[in-house]
């Protein structure tokens, strides 16, 4: 699963970030319509699809680490990836510990109880809401041609594109059969009954857990908080054609609610319609414009300066000093008239 | 009822664990605790909705670890395969089917393994989650006899019925029950239970030497 760290404010105290969060970007798919903007930096996985990049993207926002698109990663084509100095840490259970070692740990202020809960919580949502949620984003025939595989196959390279998003839908639907397709279940279609009577079920057991608090744990968010916005975010926010588990999530109010807080907490600049790459396009341009409207003003008040300092010269001079001044004069006025 | 029966109705029923009521058999800890409540028994009646919550999240838990690992240290560590399980599991069926069957099922489980993303974890990372997931029970547990305090619940005989045979199994090595027996609470839970609700004689004790 991913995993994603929410940087615990009293715990540690926060090093310069040398870490680098190498994070793949979703750009606004052109014929989307906009089926990403509410949902900012998706990213695709290569590997599993479970929401985990979205998580470690908001741990790299917490941290303050700079956001950069990567090109597809050629080596394990897992996502989500954590790059720190010379480390590259590729899975969730992996990226957790690393993160743990350096001194990274969101569920600090967690009684023993707690973390016990956190543990059961996360395998609640595997076993029950993860077959459900592959299931609308890869099986689903409707939403995997119009939806997903569009999207990520944007984002890689030609050749890989045919191949890769056949690839996790295959996975996806194995399994999905593998896990949730014992006797007497045999078709899919029961399958598929059974995994979103599970999944509606999930939804609501979180909703009655997070009840009206802000974060699962009190207010301040937990490993917990960010397993579940992982998973709930895409499919609270990305538009599809077959919706049904949608529209249960958006019954549950206290859960778009926690949705939305952390989006709007943690993805304020990409909220907006903008991904960091934008942002910084953004900026660089604001800095040439500063640049130049800077330069403009210094040679203005080189220009008042002489015109200030002319007067001041000794009068018996003043013959000359016309001269000069007129000299002076139309030099200064020489940068200004290309 | 003999081993030979009690697989053979196994297979009937497809799976363990299993209750033959009179001339009904129903397989599996969900339909079993249906069919309970359908004639009007329920453990956890007294629970609120977020404990209820809970013990769902938490029999998830030990499903998703403890089942896995066993299934695990059973068929995808190759020496336990070879010794006991191949035998243990052929043992009903006539040769060749003893050995045909058995190597389907290996199949089965290897595939399954893999499709959960723990094809590739080797015997000791499969050991650390079973102790985290012991760690999590024990927490919970805490100093309590049960784990929604007085009353035993679906959550104490799913985690009862995994311990014990944990601890009572003999496999190649230990490891397994030693990481249970590492929590002092969680062994006495399992003796509490088998004491109050286990008490005939035909029964292995719990031998925790």
């Amino acid at each position: 699963m991913v995993q994603e760290l929410l940087f615990h404010q009293a715990g540690a105290s926060l090093p310069t970030p040398a870490l680098h969060v190498a994070l793949q970007q979703q750009p606004r798919d052109e014929n989307g319509a906009g089926r990403g903007r509410a949902l900012p930096g998706y990213q695709r996985s290569q590997g599993r699809q479970d929401g985990g990049p979205l998580r470690a993207q908001v741990l790299g926002r917490r941290l303050g680490a700079s956001v950069c698109p990567l090109r597809v990663s050629g080596g394990s084509g897992d996502v989500p990836i954590l790059t720190s100095e010379d480390n590259i840490v590729s899975q969730p259970a992996k990226i957790l510990n690393f993160l743990r070692k350096q001194k990274y740990n969101a569920d600090y202020q967690l009684s023993a109880k707690q973390g016990a809960d956190t543990l059961a919580y996360i395998a609640l949502l595997e076993e029950k809401l993860l077959p459900a949620v592959l299931h609308t984003f890869w099986v689903e025939n409707d939403n995997y041609f119009n939806v997903t595989k569009p999207w990520f196959a944007s984002r890689i390279p030609f050749p890989l594109s045919l191949i890769l998003p056949g690839r996790m839908s295959k996975r996806a639907l194995n399994r999905i059969l593998l896990t949730k397709g014992e006797p007497p279940l045999y078709h899919l279609k029961e399958v598929e009954a059974q995994i979103y009577r599970d999944a509606k079920e999930c939804l609501n057991l979180l909703s009655n857990r997070l009840g009206t608090s802000q974060f699962f744990f009190g207010d301040i968010p937990t490993t917990l908080d960010a397993y579940v916005f992982g998973f709930l975010a895409p499919l609270y926010k990305v538009h599809f054609p077959k919706v049904q588990l949608q529209e249960h999530l958006k019954q549950l109010t206290n859960l778009c609610r926690f949705c939305d807080d952390i989006l709007s907490c943690y993805f304020r600049l990409s909220f907006a319609g903008f991904s960091p790459a934008g942002q910084d396009i953004v900026d660089a341009n604001l800095q040439k414009l500063t640049q130049l409207v800077n330069k403009e003003s210094n040679l203005i008040e080189k220009m008042d300066d002489n015109l200030r300092q002319s007067p001041q010269l000794p009068p018996r001079k003043l013959p000359t000093l016309k001269l000069t001044t007129a000299d002076e004069e139309s030099n200064s006025f020489q940068p200004l008239s290309p | 009822m003999s081993l030979v029966a009690e697989a053979f109705a196994s297979q009937v029923a497809g799976k363990v664990p299993f209750i033959h009521v009179g001339n009904q058999v129903v397989s599996e800890l969900g339909p079993i605790v249906q069919f309970v409540k359908a004639k009007g028994h329920s453990l956890s009646d007294g629970l609120d909705e977020v404990q209820k919550a809970e013990m769902k999240a938490y029999m998830e838990l030990v499903n998703n670890m403890l089942l896995t690992a066993e299934l695990y240290l059973q068929w995808c560590d190759e020496a336990t395969v070879g010794e006991i399980t191949h035998s243990r599991y052929g043992y009903p069926y006539p040769w060749p089917l003893n050995h045909i069957l058995a190597y389907q099922k290996q199949w089965e489980v290897k595939r399954k393994m893999k499709a959960i993303g723990w094809g590739n974890k080797t015997l000791d990372q499969v050991l650390e989650d079973v102790d985290q997931c012991c760690q999590a029970l024990s927490q919970r547990l805490g100093t309590q006899p049960y784990f929604f305090n007085k009353q035993p619940t679906e959550l104490d005989a799913l985690v009862f019925g995994h311990l014990f045979t944990i601890l009572t199994t003999q496999l190649i090595n230990d490891e397994l029950s030693e990481k249970v027996k590492n929590y002092s609470n969680l062994l006495a839970f399992c003796r509490r239970i088998e004491q109050n609700y286990f008490e005939d004689k035909e029964r292995v004790p719990l031998r925790l030497a």
